[in-house]
């Protein structure tokens, strides 16, 4: 199909757009959409500051940056969900409001999510039609029109699937094209792609990456987002680099190296204190047994061969990027997912086959997602720091209550250092803060030889992460080992002894966090070699 | 308001006791300018009496509701525990233990099959237990043959209609458990573990909470407390019948939403449907006094039920 979107921008607003105003390594290309100091604030927090950006028809720009350094928040804005509160976006030169999801699209801006926004139980053509079927007399469908339009898409992107196929039985690398499909039937001049390649394979990645080469050359702009930083310099002709809500250079892709781009990434800032550990080092080095040792640990899907051992009173952080099986592997050594391998709690192996196993032995998890697997929300604060401890608090199922009992809870809130002392508070009426403390003293409560932490400080103010640190750090000087999952360097930087780097499932890399270099860590992440790191160096 | 009192009344586990025992004021004020003789000792007495085994029934649609689930089998249970223990006895208490024997052994196999088939294959209660319903009616209809027999023994009659510590004997029946359901609901590890899997599955099960375990024991016990029903209506009525005037798979369900359980599960709790239950039977029997005639008494009824419902989503 042919789009006319070079010669209709030129036509309307290409010409009197202004001289090109200062964006690095910006090609000659008519702008398809642009961003002027846009600006975006949640409950006061500046999240995006002064991005001005144009993504030009027939480009493949290139969006790269830590977690939350601003990539998502970005895309929302251009996709109609979020509206900046500062600056303007131009779409095809001329200023617009983008009102929502729909209007963007009317715009001509798609966006491939990684879950693709997909109805598993319609066919292939009623998804890319939804709710714009072609009609016929009297609002029946046009079934013939519908057929051969979608099948004129799917060829486009070489998709070779029947219109009539269920979603349901498409494989990954097909519904990602038939995502694409769907945002040229309503002939997007903006594709935006989310971590296209995460979940394809070798061959299948190739083939996505020729149709992006093919949507370029149709004169479509296209925003490619990924964590592989070999793909994303590869097939991009420009790369932005955005780190904490800022742009800090645009540039050709041919003119940027993987290590210069990791190093603006991260950006120069030093860990400025790191919190130490009461006991000496030597003393934790010398108790020879491991508290958790892991061998071997495998998940058909996740993971692979992860081993390690922990010591009793350190900290052990595992890093990666979004999806490389860091979490999951958390989950396994909680019991709540299975996976193969051996795991020694105290030298003794430990078959941990469900949560109420793994809290058997002395191990305990404090979830990602406090609200949905932390706490029961609509409980209070004594029902939900008690809930892992209800055998011990009882006599022959009866709960023990009286002052003893309600003191041992008081203590327990005041450890975590929580904002209130009344035990009867319901759990949804706290802040994040305070409902991460709750989960941290149920865990506590069991008295754990080994805290398995993902993502502690996620979404928590400030003052709060502090102290949940300050936690972290105190279990670890009683004597406890914890494992902490983060995609946050600093964070770990910070509370770790050690932090292990895990790519596409695989511990790739081990760091002292002493004296680990952050820049290190980050390419480790993205799966850069390490002579390269050497080379960089 | 004192903050005590306040604390108290503002207690989750209370629900929306204290605004029903308001409305059954009401309602009773009403009856007795109607017809004064209602405030009379015996025919509130009845009335207490009428409500019984649908407050005992609501104890295991509480649990079932609080579990994150419901229970729509809880009145063939009840007609099932009828129809099988008016036969068994057939007016003599040597049958007694018998008819216990096998009406508990019934309800506890339909009580296992419905929370394995939640807990363990993942079947949605709403269909689960209406599908055991439908089956349990057919046994019930194939156990009679279509004709109910037998007649209540004395000792089962003395618990529909006898008199205990000058209170009904049923209200007294219906007492005690209501006061065994507050204590396991709040004073124990299986209550506490129940709230928790209702209010969050996933949480309780990372916290260490065995969830299959407790559903099934959720739906044993409601399958006990409607058979505890059972018995109850089958000494009110002297007979086996399965001509039933209530319909309790839906006031029960209604009495509970209207006590302040949560249908969404972990909130909520026994006080509530206790009241509720009182004040259903107490609107019931206003309707009956004023003459409004059955198919109008079912509209307002319905009615009622509706509000509370629609009340009760909207608080959420």
């Amino acid at each position: 199909m042919d789009r006319p979107f070079k010669a209709d921008v030129q036509a309307r607003g290409g010409g009197a757009r202004p001289p090109e105003s200062g964006f690095a390594g910006s090609p000659a290309l008519p702008s398809f959409i642009e961003t002027r100091g846009v600006s975006k604030f949640f409950s006061g927090v500046r999240v995006l500051t002064d991005v001005s950006l144009s993504f030009g028809s027939g480009e493949v720009h290139g969006l790269i940056g830590e977690n939350g350094a601003g990539k998502s928040t970005l895309i929302k804005i251009l996709s109609g969900l979020y509206r900046p509160e500062e600056g303007t976006l131009l779409v095809k030169g001329e200023p617009v409001v983008i009102r929502s999801p729909s209007h963007a699209a009317e715009l001509g801006v798609g966006v491939i999510h990684q879950e693709f926004d997909l109805i598993p139980q319609m066919t292939a053509a009623q998804n890319m039609y939804l709710g714009r079927e072609p009609a016929g007399r009297f609002g029946v469908v046009d079934f013939a029109a519908l057929y051969a339009d979608t099948r004129r898409l799917l060829e486009e992107v070489r998709l070779s699937v029947e219109p009539t196929a269920l979603v349901r039985t498409l494989s990954v690398e097909q519904k990602q094209l038939l995502a694409i499909a769907k945002a040229l039937s309503w002939d997007a001049g903006l594709i935006i792609m989310d971590e296209p390649t995460a979940a394809l394979n070798g061959a299948e990645i190739d083939r996505l990456l020729d149709i992006v080469r093919r949507l370029r050359e149709g004169g479509r702009s296209v925003i490619f987002i990924s964590h592989h930083m070999e793909e994303v310099l590869g097939i991009s002709d420009r790369v932005t680099v955005l780190r904490d809500g800022r742009v800090i250079a645009t540039r050709p892709s041919s003119e940027i190296s993987e290590s210069e781009a990791v190093r603006m990434m991260t950006g120069k800032e030093r860990i400025q204190k790191r919190l130490r550990s009461g006991i000496e080092k030597e003393k934790t080095k010398s108790s020879e047994l491991p508290v958790m040792s892991v061998k071997n640990f495998s998940h058909p899907k996740h993971f692979h061969d992860v081993s390690f051992s922990l010591r009793k009173g350190e900290i052990v952080g595992i890093v990666g990027l979004e999806g490389q099986g860091q979490r999951q592997i958390l989950r396994a050594l909680y019991g709540d997912m299975r996976a193969s391998g051996e795991v020694r709690i105290d030298g003794v192996p430990a078959a941990l086959k469900s949560p109420a196993d793994a809290l058997r032995r002395g191990v305990v998890f404090v979830p990602e997602e406090r609200k949905e697997e932390g706490l029961c929300l609509r409980l209070d604060i004594e029902q939900n720091l008690t809930l892992s401890t209800l055998k011990e608090r009882s006599a022959a199922g009866v709960l023990k209550f009286g002052r003893a009992a309600r003191e041992d809870v008081r203590r327990s809130m005041s450890d975590v250092k929580l904002s209130t002392d009344d035990p009867s508070r319901m759990a949804y009426s706290l802040s994040g803060g305070n409902q991460q403390k709750v989960v941290i003293a149920k865990c506590l409560a069991c008295k754990p030889k080994v805290l398995l932490f993902s993502e502690p400080t996620r979404g928590i103010d400030v003052g709060a992460k502090e102290d949940i640190y300050l936690l972290i750090r105190a279990f670890a000087d009683g004597g406890s080992g914890i494992v902490v999952v983060s995609g946050d360097i600093s964070e770990l930087l910070l509370v770790c002894d050690r932090i292990l780097v895990v790519h596409a499932g695989r511990i790739t890399e081990e760091f002292e966090a002493e004296n680990a270099d952050r820049e290190h860590i980050m390419r480790a992440m993205w799966g850069l070699g390490t002579e390269e790191a050497k080379e960089a160096l | 308001m004192p903050p005590r009192l306040k604390k108290f009344i503002r207690n989750p586990a209370l629900g929306n006791t204290v605004p029903i025992v308001c409305l059954i004021g009401v309602l009773l004020a009403a009856a007795g300018t109607i017809a004064p003789g209602l405030l009379a000792r015996s025919s509130l007495f009845n009335l207490l009496r009428l409500a019984a085994p649908l407050g005992i029934i609501c104890i295991g649609q509480t649990a079932a509701i609080l579990s994150g689930g419901v229970d729509l089998s809880v009145g063939s249970v009840a007609i099932l525990t009828n129809v099988v223990a008016a036969n068994i006895l057939q007016g003599r208490d040597a049958n007694n233990l018998e008819a216990f024997a096998v009406c508990a052994g019934q309800a506890v196999l339909i009580g296992l099959v419905n929370g394995l088939a939640v807990a363990c294959v993942g079947i949605n209660p709403f269909v689960m237990t209406l599908a055991m319903s439908i089956v349990i009616q057919g046994a019930a209809l194939v156990y009679s043959g279509g004709a109910a027999g037998g007649a209540a023994s004395p000792l089962v009659k003395f618990m529909g209609v006898g008199t205990t510590a000058g209170l009904p004997t049923a209200v007294v029946i219906w007492l005690v458990l209501s006061a065994v359901t507050l204590f396991v609901l709040h004073f124990t590890t299986p209550g506490r573990r129940l709230y928790a899997t209702g209010a969050n599955r996933k949480t309780a099960r990372l916290s260490g909470v065995n969830v299959p375990a407790t559903l099934v024991l959720v739906y044993v016990a409601s399958a006990l407390s409607s058979m505890a029903a059972g018995f109850v209506v089958t000494g009110n009525m002297g007979v086996g019948t399965l001509e039933w005037g209530f319909d309790y798979r839906l006031i029960s369900m209604a009495a509970v939403i209207m006590g302040g359980t949560s249908f969404a599960g972990g909130q909520g709790g026994y006080a509530g449907s206790f009241v509720s239950a009182i004040a259903l039977i107490v609107l019931n029997s206003l309707l009956t006094i004023v003459r409004v005639g059955e198919p109008v008494r079912q509209m307002i009824y319905g009615g009622v039920i509706l509000i509370s419902l629609w009340a009760s989503t909207r608080k959420r």
